[in-house]
C-alpha cells in the first residue's frame, strides 16, 4: 500500500465569540477546535469517505489536506516528506496534484466563462502550449462522459443541468491530472436519482488513474456504495473508523449508531427511532 | 370530503414560441389532516404545482386554465385582497431554502409576530408574544431565540423557526417545498419527526415536494410522482412504493441507496429530464425509457388505473400491463451512467 498523503495530529483552531447570557452587548471570545488530532491516511487508488454532520469538522479536514488552510497543530507528509520542509516551489508544484471539487456546481464554476474556458484556465498558470491545452481539456470532458465533447465547449454553465455541471468541475479537477482528489458532498445538492452517476464516475476515474479520493458526505448510503474505508466524524474527531462495509454492518460508536438510524429508507410509514445525540465537546475555552 | 381540490391546473409562461406549459393538466385532491408527498427530479415542476396553488406567479408565468378550490374559493379567480387573507391563515408555505432568506436585521420573534398580527389586527402585543412563544415551543427552539438573528442561529435551527413561521396563523393546510434538502441526515430526521408529531397535534393538510423518495415514503399517506410537467404515477404511498407500475418510478426507486439492503445496487436513470420548451410527441419519459417502443411515441398518454390495487392508484404509461413483470430487471442492463 502506498500512502497518497497523510496527515498526523492534525489540529485547527478558529476563534470566535459568544454572546455572555443575561448580558447583553457583552462577548466572551472562545475557541473552537474545528478538527481536533487527526490523524488520516489516503492510499494512493482508495476511496476514503469522511462521514459526519455539518458542523462536525470533515470539510476543513478536507481543506487542511488540500493546504487550503495550514494546520495548528500536526504535519502533513506527502510522500514521506513533510509538507512544512517544502520550498515555496515545491509547495505549488504539491498543491496542483490535489485538487477539490465542491458541493454546489452552480457557484463553483464561473457563469461568464464557456465550459472549455472553465476546463482550460487551471492549465493556464501552468504554461502549457495550446495545442496540449485543447487535447488535454477534450481528454478531460471525455473522462467525465460529456461526449462528445465539441457539443459542449462553447456552452456556459446555465445551459448545463446541475449534473452536467458537476461533471465540468470534475473535469477541471482532473484536467491537471493530481493524484489526490479532495469531493467536499459532490452530490448533496444533485437530484437523488444522479448522485449514484457522479459517484460512479468518480469510480471509473479512480480505477483508470490511481487517484486517492476523499469523499466528505453526511450520507452513510453513499459512502457505502463509492468508499473503501470509511471515517466518522463527530465535533472535530474521529469517532470510528474502519472499512466501510464492515464498519456499516456492525457500528460501534453511538454517534455511527445514530447515523446509520437516521438514514432515510423507502418504509412506508417507518416509525422513527427517538435517539438522543450526544453533545459535541468543541469548545476547548473561553476567556 | 377534500379541502384543497385542483382541477385540470395549466400553468406555463409565454415565450416568443408560443404558451410554454410547466404544469400540465394536473388534478390533485388534499382530505383535510392528510399528507400527500409530490416526488419528481428538478426540473419536472413538482416546485410551480405548489407556486400556482398558492397563487404566487413569477413575471411572464401565469395560469392558463384549471382551478384551484380551496374550501369552496377558487384561488386562481378570487380578488387578491382575498387571497392576502386565505394566504397563510387558511394555507401556508415553507419555501425551499427560507432558512436563507429570512430578513437578517429583524429579530426572530418580530418576524413570526409580524406574521401573526397580519391576520389578527386586533390582537395586543401580549397576545402576539404569546402565540410566538405557543409555536416556538411547539417546534422545540429556546425561547432566548425570540431576541436573536437569523445569522445567529444554526441551519437547524432557522429551519425550525421557518416551520414555526408558517404554522403560527394556524393553517389548515401546509406546502412544503424540499423543507429538508440542505440538511445533514441527523437533523432532517429530526425536523421530519417533529413536523409529524406537531402535524398530529394541530391536523393540518400538508403537500411535500421533494426529491427524495425515502422521505416521502416515511412522511405522506399518499404520493404524485411527477415528470416534465405530468402526473406519471399517483397512488397510496404503500401501493406505489412496493408495486411500482411506471419506468420512471420504478427508476426513482431503484436509483435509491440503502444502507438497509447493501448487496442491491442503486441505478441511475439514463439520460436528463427534457426542459419544458421540448417540443413533446407522444410519452414524455419515452426517450430515457427502458421499455419504450417506437408505438410510445405515437401514445397519446392519459392515466388510468391499475385494476389490482384500485382506482386510486393511477399510472401513464402505455405497456402498464407489461410493467411488473419485467420490473426487477428494467435498468439493468445498460450503461449505468446519466
Amino acid at each position: 500500500m502506498t500512502l497518497a498523503i497523510e496527515g498526523i495530529g492534525l489540529s485547527k483552531i478558529y476563534n470566535s465569540r459568544e454572546k455572555m447570557p443575561g448580558i447583553s452587548g457583552l462577548w466572551r471570545r472562545k475557541k473552537i477546535a474545528a478538527v481536533a488530532d487527526v490523524t488520516i491516511r489516503l492510499e494512493q487508488g482508495k476511496t476514503l469517505a469522511v462521514v459526519g454532520e455539518s458542523g462536525s469538522g470533515k470539510s476543513t479536514l478536507g481543506r487542511l489536506l488540500a493546504m487550503m488552510e495550514t494546520p495548528d497543530s500536526g504535519s502533513l507528509r506527502f510522500e514521506g516528506r513533510q509538507a512544512s520542509e517544502l520550498s515555496r516551489a515545491e509547495r505549488l508544484a504539491l498543491r496542483r496534484r490535489i485538487q477539490m471539487i465542491f458541493q454546489d456546481p452552480y457557484e463553483s464554476l464561473d457563469p461568464r466563462l464557456s465550459i472549455r474556458d472553465s476546463v482550460e484556465e487551471p492549465l493556464l498558470a501552468l504554461r502549457i502550449d495550446a495545442k496540449e491545452r485543447e487535447e488535454r481539456v477534450f481528454a478531460a470532458l471525455a473522462d467525465v462522459e460529456l461526449s462528445p465533447p465539441e457539443r459542449y465547449l462553447s456552452l456556459r454553465p446555465h445551459q448545463l443541468s446541475g449534473g452536467q455541471r458537476q461533471r465540468v468541475a470534475i473535469a477541471r479537477a482532473i484536467v491537471l491530472r493530481p493524484t489526490i482528489l479532495i469531493a467536499d458532498e459532490p452530490t448533496s445538492m444533485l437530484d437523488v436519482s444522479l448522485r449514484i452517476g457522479i459517484l460512479r464516475l468518480l469510480e471509473r476515474i479512480r480505477a483508470r488513474t490511481g487517484i486517492a479520493i476523499l469523499l466528505i458526505t453526511h450520507d452513510l448510503a453513499l459512502a457505502n456504495y463509492a468508499s473503501d474505508r470509511v471515517m466518522v466524524m463527530y465535533g472535530g474527531r474521529v469517532v470510528e473508523e474502519g472499512e466501510t462495509r464492515v464498519l456499516l454492518k456492525d457500528p460501534k460508536h453511538s454517534y455511527t449508531k445514530l447515523l446509520v438510524a437516521s438514514a432515510p429508507r423507502l418504509e412506508p410509514g417507518r416509525q422513527r427511532q427517538r435517539l438522543t445525540r450526544p453533545r459535541p465537546e468543541l469548545i476547548m475555552d473561553t476567556t | 370530503m377534500s379541502i384543497l381540490e385542483v382541477r385540470d391546473l395549466v400553468y406555463g409562461y409565454d415565450s416568443p414560441r408560443g404558451f410554454v406549459p410547466i404544469v400540465d393538466h394536473v388534478d390533485l385532491d388534499l382530505a383535510a389532516g392528510e399528507s400527500l408527498g409530490v416526488i419528481g427530479e428538478s426540473g419536472s415542476g413538482k416546485s410551480s404545482l405548489l407556486y400556482a396553488v398558492m397563487r404566487i406567479l413569477k413575471r411572464n408565468t401565469r395560469i392558463a386554465s384549471g382551478s384551484v378550490k380551496f374550501k369552496g374559493d377558487d384561488l386562481s379567480r378570487i380578488s387578491a385582497e382575498r387571497l392576502g387573507d386565505i394566504r397563510w391563515s387558511g394555507m401556508s408555505m415553507v419555501f425551499q431554502g427560507a432558512m436563507n432568506a429570512l430578513n437578517p436585521i429583524i429579530r426572530i420573534g418580530s418576524i413570526l409576530g409580524e406574521a401573526y398580527a397580519r391576520h389578527h389586527p386586533r390582537a395586543s402585543r401580549a397576545e402576539i408574544r404569546d402565540r410566538v412563544q405557543e409555536i416556538l415551543d411547539l417546534v422545540r427552539v429556546p425561547s432566548h431565540v425570540r431576541t436573536a438573528f437569523a445569522h445567529e442561529l444554526s441551519g437547524g435551527m432557522r429551519q425550525r423557526v421557518v416551520i414555526a413561521l408558517a404554522l403560527i396563523c394556524h393553517p389548515d393546510v401546509l406546502l412544503a417545498d424540499e423543507p429538508t434538502t440542505a440538511l445533514d441526515v441527523v437533523l432532517q430526521d429530526e425536523i421530519m419527526a417533529r413536523l409529524e408529531e406537531i402535524r398530529a397535534k394541530l391536523r393540518f393538510g400538508m403537500i411535500l415536494v421533494s426529491h427524495d423518495l425515502a422521505l416521502i415514503a416515511e412522511t405522506s399517506n399518499r404520493v404524485m410522482v411527477m415528470y416534465a410537467g405530468q402526473i406519471v404515477e399517483t397512488g397510496a404511498v404503500r401501493d406505489v412504493i412496493d408495486r411500482p407500475r411506471h419506468p420512471y418510478t420504478i427508476g426513482l426507486l431503484q436509483s435509491y441507496p440503502s444502507l438497509q439492503d447493501m448487496q442491491r445496487v442503486p441505478i441511475s436513470i439514463p439520460g436528463s429530464p427534457p426542459t419544458p420548451e421540448t417540443a413533446f410527441r407522444g410519452c414524455r419519459f419515452a426517450p430515457r425509457c427502458p421499455m419504450a417502443e417506437p408505438a410510445c411515441l405515437d401514445w397519446v398518454s392519459e392515466l388510468s388505473a391499475v385494476e389490482e390495487t384500485g382506482a386510486a392508484h393511477k399510472v401513464r404509461c402505455r405497456r402498464v400491463d407489461e410493467v411488473d413483470a419485467c420490473a426487477a430487471s428494467l435498468y439493468r442492463n445498460q450503461r449505468s451512467d446519466a
